[in-house]
């Protein structure tokens, strides 16, 4: 599929009418937007609580499968209906500091410093651009043909299943980029200070899950120790489902640097549409993905309340069609099949593609 | 938030999440709404009509509330809308010992604050900050005068009730101006106070009838004004002619004010720059309307934290405590008072103080 480009008064009135839809939903924020965020905490941490109660007093495997299930529960919730979209600042509006971007932290080893850095800047900024978006590939996957094969990309679908399975990990590093160390680009000092948060935010992570509440529940030490591993590695697992599923997916276009020199904020809008996919399924779908079911909303609004995507959805759909713009959306298996077939895929070299006529 | 913090032990990250003081504050509010570890919460156990647009709400506080005196006031937090707004009141009765407070306020066309307070009803939970301000807060001279308008009256009403109960009561004479004898507020409760007080004379004046109080009347309603110790609240302008009557008298050092707005920042559209105060009040930048404050901010020299330069990352964010902007991406003004703002696409349209 081709890119789409748009130009002159077109442009001026797609991105117009792109600005229009976000002033009309931002004016309308208020109290119904305030009662679910403070519910879905709510909930959260009574799952938290539930969660981590049976896994350090229950008895049983019965209780400890229920107790993980809850803490993942909890954690998935945490990480993506809250802390993701807290963090970019879609609550702050609410002038409650414990809702705030400022000041959130969230349940998993990245500190919001370094996510802050590598995602709300560089990821929603540059987004699919080649060479400037961290997040395409990770600087792992070889993901698109006009990226250069190398015999070491034949190994991409096992290194997926392991950053699938510690993807907190990979976000949490992401930031730190260590492939400039070691390609000498960067000092050893640089790392030492943009690492300090990550350092302070990880071993809080681990004592908590693996030293404090397996203290806390003295000889059941062992199940609530293995419990939390688990339940952060079915965490890992699914955020990072949802996560490929935004960006990689079989339709999702990638962009040059040259594409996207004096870039105005239509053209961003284009670039955001074109470069994410959405997932198409239930009301408790979207929650558990933190409404990254749609990514391509969020791209164009990354600081909207996240509960609104689904209400704007259609609406920015039938803008793409009027604009002939291709609106990338799929069910869950779909979308997370091609994914993962555009990662095998280009394990393997391919032809380079003819040059994108602009 | 205004309570003590807890010990440096309990605040330990390593604690975390057992000390998330936010998530036992909500479980502790699903069993009573007032408990809290680190919030005043009241519940409001009365309401008082008092006259047309104003209501006394009284409150009693949870056990953190460390108790006030009479003519200080202190900040009310109340959800408008899904927005946590905070306004400053006064209290208006003196301490008493069931630990009830009054809070008496007039609902302003703009106030948001006032507007939520009005809609209470008897049992809701509100947040409170601790008491604050200095005014009224010097021993009684044995002559004085208080001069209030509108709802200034309301630290004057505490300052009267705890004077009332002393020993020896100072001759006061209250002058009070409201724009008709339907906005009088504390009407009853001062005429009662009157009685069981000769040394208290009120005098009332009616701007409907009478047009706005001139301050150079003051003398001819009370010639010994010279010897009385004055404490002023009310609407600014009021305030202001009466400060400046009392500077051409010479008697500024009697007159003790107080300000319903502390910090103001005066609208001024011809003006080209504005200038940007820091939180401690000394100038940091000048910005130009049309101008981004980052852009001012780094052209003078200044390296505030920035991320994408477009408004979407919100690196740039940054606490104003007054003065209004234009947002450039939502082309909406802001409100005049605290909030956030992003310097990257924010313009001045006054002067403006930020925590930078």
């Amino acid at each position: 599929m081709a890119k789409t480009f748009l130009h002159g008064e077109r442009l001026a009135a797609f991105q117009a009418e792109l600005d229009q839809l976000r002033a009309s939903v931002m004016a309308d924020l208020g109290e119904v937007d305030a009662r679910y965020i403070r519910r879905v905490r709510k909930i959260t941490q009574a799952s938290a609580i539930a969660g981590r109660g049976l896994l350090m007093f229950g008895i049983g495997p019965i209780s400890w499968i229920s107790g993980i299930a809850a803490l993942a529960h909890a954690k998935i919730l945490e990480n993506m209906e809250l802390g993701h979209n807290i963090l970019h600042g879609q609550y702050d509006w609410m002038n409650d500091p414990s809702f705030h971007s400022k000041h959130y932290s969230w349940d998993m080893v990245c500190a919001p410093e370094n996510w802050k850095q590598s995602h709300n800047i560089e990821h929603h900024n540059y987004t699919n651009i080649l060479g400037k978006d961290q997040d395409y590939g990770y600087g792992l996957f070889r993901l698109s043909s006009a990226q250069r094969w190398r015999p070491s990309d034949l190994m991409q679908p096992l290194s997926y299943v392991l950053l699938a399975a510690n993807f907190q990990w990979g976000i949490a590093i992401q930031d730190l980029k260590l492939g400039r160390l070691f390609k000498g680009r960067m000092s050893l000092a640089r790392l030492k200070h943009t690492a300090a948060p990550f350092m302070k935010k990880a071993s809080s992570q681990l004592f908590k899950d693996y030293v404090l509440f397996p203290a806390l529940a003295f000889w059941q030490w062992p199940r609530v120790m293995l419990g939390n591993l688990i339940a952060n590695g079915i965490r890992n697992v699914w955020t990072n489902a949802v996560i490929f599923c935004g960006h990689f997916t079989t339709h999702a276009q990638t962009f040059t640097l040259k594409e996207t020199k004096d870039e105005c904020r239509g053209r961003w809008y284009l670039r955001q549409i074109q470069g994410s996919s959405n997932l198409e399924g239930s009301r408790l779908l979207y929650i558990h993905t933190g409404h990254l079911s749609h990514q391509i909303e969020h791209h164009l609004f990354p600081d909207m309340p996240a509960r609104r995507y689904p209400e704007i959805a259609p609406k920015v759909r039938e803008i793409c069609e009027r604009y002939g713009i291709h609106y990338n959306s799929g069910g869950f298996w779909k979308q997370y099949a091609s994914a993962l077939w555009r990662i095998t895929r280009y394990a393997f070299p391919s032809r380079k593609p003819a040059l994108a006529t602009n | 938030m205004n309570v003590p913090t807890l010990p440096l032990f309990w605040r330990s990250p390593w604690l975390k999440p057992l000390n998330d003081v936010q998530a036992w504050n909500t479980l502790l509010q699903g069993i009573n709404a007032t408990w809290s570890i680190d919030e005043v919460r009241a519940r409001v156990v009365h309401v008082v009509h008092e006259c047309a647009d104003v209501v006394s709400l009284y409150l009693k506080p949870n056990r953190l509330f460390q108790g006030f005196k009479p003519g200080q006031y202190l900040a009310l937090t109340l959800p408008c809308n899904g927005v946590l707004h905070a306004r400053n009141f006064s209290l208006s009765n003196a301490p008493q010992a069931d630990g009830v407070v009054r809070l008496t306020i007039k609902s302003k066309v703009d106030g948001l604050v006032s507007k939520a307070a009005a809609l209470l009803k008897t049992g809701a939970v509100v947040r409170l900050s601790q008491a604050a301000g200095d005014f009224g807060q010097t021993q009684p001279k044995a002559k004085q005068v208080l001069i209030a308008a509108g709802s200034g009256i309301t630290p004057m009403m505490a300052i009267l009730q705890s004077w009332a109960k002393r020993e020896s009561r100072p001759d006061v004479t209250l002058i009070y101006s409201c724009r008709d004898a339907n906005q009088w507020i504390f009407r009853e409760e001062l005429q009662t106070l009157v009685h069981q007080w000769p040394e208290l004379r009120l005098l009332t004046h009616f701007s409907a009838e009478h047009g706005r109080l001139q301050a150079n009347t003051l003398k001819q309603w009370i010639p010994d004004l010279n010897e009385r110790a004055a404490l002023l609240c009310g609407p600014e302008a009021f305030m202001a002619d009466v400060a400046a009557f009392y500077e051409s008298q010479g008697l500024s050092a009697q007159l003790q004010q107080e300000h319903f707005q502390t910090r103001k920042t005066e609208m001024n559209p011809n003006a080209e720059r504005f200038r940007v105060f820091a939180a401690d009040g000394r100038s940091a930048f000048s910005a130009a309307n049309g101008q981004s404050l980052l852009e001012a901010a780094e052209h003078e020299g200044l390296k505030p934290a920035h991320g994408c330069r477009r408004g979407i990352c919100m690196t740039c964010q940054c606490r104003k405590l007054s003065g209004v902007v234009h947002n450039r991406l939502t082309d909406t003004r802001s409100s005049a008072g605290e909030g956030w703002i992003q310097l990257c696409v924010s313009t001045p349209l006054s002067d403006l103080h930020l925590e930078l």
